[in-house]
């Protein structure tokens, strides 16, 4: 009986380092989702991530001997790299972050994605929960935002978090403890502003009629 | 369990992480109880749920296929730039290397080459420093002989800077072998650089001892008279890293000097004869610049 053994990241990387394009497609295949997707829910810009995931990769490539196998897992390395980009990215596009903010703090561009999102016939209320969510994730500072996202959104353990985050278990697990609380003061806060809202009928006609 | 231990336990709870029973136990024990802890778990909870969702919402987004594609360029161009010796092979088939304990066998024609490299190194230099040494000797020979045989006038000039004039002097030396004999100080020839002012100087001196050309020029003639007894020392050079190939044109003019000079060249001087001048040929360059010194006895 033969078993297939799947290849672990630092296997693949090892054949990779020795030219084996199939090894870096079955890496890049495994880990690009990841990668990406923490990429995006730390910026909420998918050219970012999009960019961010690019380079993690060519990273990988040109710095192949950079990865210590005895500071953690390449998956932990991979994110470290992701998220040094993303942080990058984001204190170099501050203005337009910022931008942003504004927009959101007037209520308009909230609406809008809401109402633009928002499927009638579906699960009105999810949809809003989970937009809601993202927007409170977002608005989080970057140091609570990172352990949200690994710990939270991707399931990883405190140990990973702290091995991608180059930090102590304890740094992430205060980390996270704080920034729940800040989510939650977060959500709280807008689901009061949204029974406000609910209760002046202009801005719900208005609404209704984007929607 | 209180508020304090419970707010510790709340994330764990909320994310329904892993964690001890009775802790576990403990704090919905607690939950139960007070009501702050209670809503502050159910926010706890709304939250994990509510982040549960926004991961479950991102689930299929994957970056775009270009990228794939631009990244495998990019890896097969590295791949190209820098190729690959090394494949790593299966364990099975490594090769092992081969045992150190030949390199003793290898070294030791390394060094015989390494021993054959300086010994050449070493008599190259010694030949080099040899040529150097005997280089001055080489060129003056023909000097010599074209000033001993050659039956064309030895000019020799100087410029008379003390009083402003310039003279020149020219005598015949055919009947007295060719050789000019100066009888004036030039004490000054060994000063550093030995360049035309000191030939000027020596003029001068001449000019005050001699008083005037003509009998200087007569002193030359009548003294050079008796000079193939003469013995004297190897020519010294003045200048450093001047040529003096045997090509180059040329003047010996001979002087006198006192006889502590020759001290200053490493020459041996005898105490008792110390007050009395010591003769000296000067080789003056084409640009009349003197460039070798010999002492004659």
């Amino acid at each position: 009986m033969t078993v297939k053994t799947t290849p672990s990241d630092e296997e693949l990387l090892r054949l990779m380092r020795a030219g084996d394009e199939d090894a870096f497609t079955t890496l890049y295949r495994r880990r690009q989702g990841g990668l990406y997707r923490f990429a995006l829910q730390m910026s909420g810009s998918e050219t970012l991530a999009e960019d961010v995931t690019q380079e993690v990769f060519m990273v990988l490539m040109r710095e192949q001997d950079h990865y210590d196998a005895g500071r953690g897992s390449l998956q932990a390395y991979l994110y470290g790299i992701a998220r040094n980009q993303v942080l990058r990215r984001l204190e170099r596009d501050k203005p337009f972050v910022q931008l942003a903010d504004e927009a959101e703090e007037t209520g308009s561009a909230t609406t809008e994605r809401y109402l633009a999102q928002a499927d009638p016939l579906g699960d009105l209320l999810q949809s809003e929960v989970i937009d809601s969510v993202r927007q409170a994730v977002l608005a989080l500072p970057s140091h609570y935002r990172e352990v949200v996202v690994l710990c939270d959104l991707h399931e990883m353990s405190y140990v990973e978090a702290a091995a991608a985050l180059s930090c102590a278990v304890g740094t992430v697990r205060s980390r996270l403890h704080r920034a729940r609380a800040l989510l939650i003061e977060k959500l709280r806060a807008t689901r009061e502003q949204s029974k406000k809202a609910e209760e002046r009928p202009g801005l719900l006609k208005t609404a209704r009629c984007f929607a | 369990m209180n508020c304090q231990d419970f707010e510790k336990i709340t994330d764990e709870l909320a994310r329904e992480q892993m964690m001890e029973a009775t802790e576990r136990a403990g704090g919905l024990a607690h939950a139960e109880d007070c009501q702050r802890c209670a809503a502050r778990l159910r926010d706890e909870r709304t939250l994990s749920g509510g982040l549960r969702s926004l991961a479950l919402s991102a689930e299929p987004s994957e970056a775009p296929a270009r990228v794939e594609a631009l990244l495998l360029s990019a890896f097969r161009e590295l791949n190209r730039a820098t190729p690959v010796t090394t494949r790593i092979q299966p364990a099975a088939t490594i090769i092992p290397i081969a045992p150190v304990t030949t390199t003793a066998k290898t070294s030791a024609p390394y060094r015989w080459r390494w021993a054959t490299a300086i010994a050449a190194t070493l008599a190259l230099l010694f030949v080099a420093f040899a040529a150097t040494r005997l280089q001055p000797r080489q060129g003056l020979q023909p000097a010599q002989l074209a000033s001993a045989h050659d039956p064309q006038p030895l000019s020799v000039s100087w410029d008379s800077s003390a009083q402003g004039q310039q003279a020149a002097h020219h005598t015949s030396t055919a009947a007295t072998g060719g050789r000019g004999k100066v009888a004036s100080q030039y004490a000054s020839l060994r000063t550093q650089g030995r360049e035309r002012r000191s030939i000027e100087s020596a003029g001068s001196n001449r000019a005050q001892v001699s008083g005037e050309t003509q009998p200087f020029v007569n002193t030359m003639a009548a003294a050079s008279t008796g000079d193939d007894d003469d013995i004297a020392t190897d020519f010294i050079p003045l200048t450093y890293g001047a040529s003096l190939s045997g090509t180059d044109g040329g003047h010996v003019v001979r002087v006198e000097l006192p006889r502590t000079a020759m001290a200053q060249f490493g020459l041996p001087v005898n105490a008792e004869r110390s007050a009395e001048p010591v003769k000296a040929d000067v080789l003056l360059g084409e640009d009349g610049l003197a460039r070798a010194i010999r002492f004659v006895r």
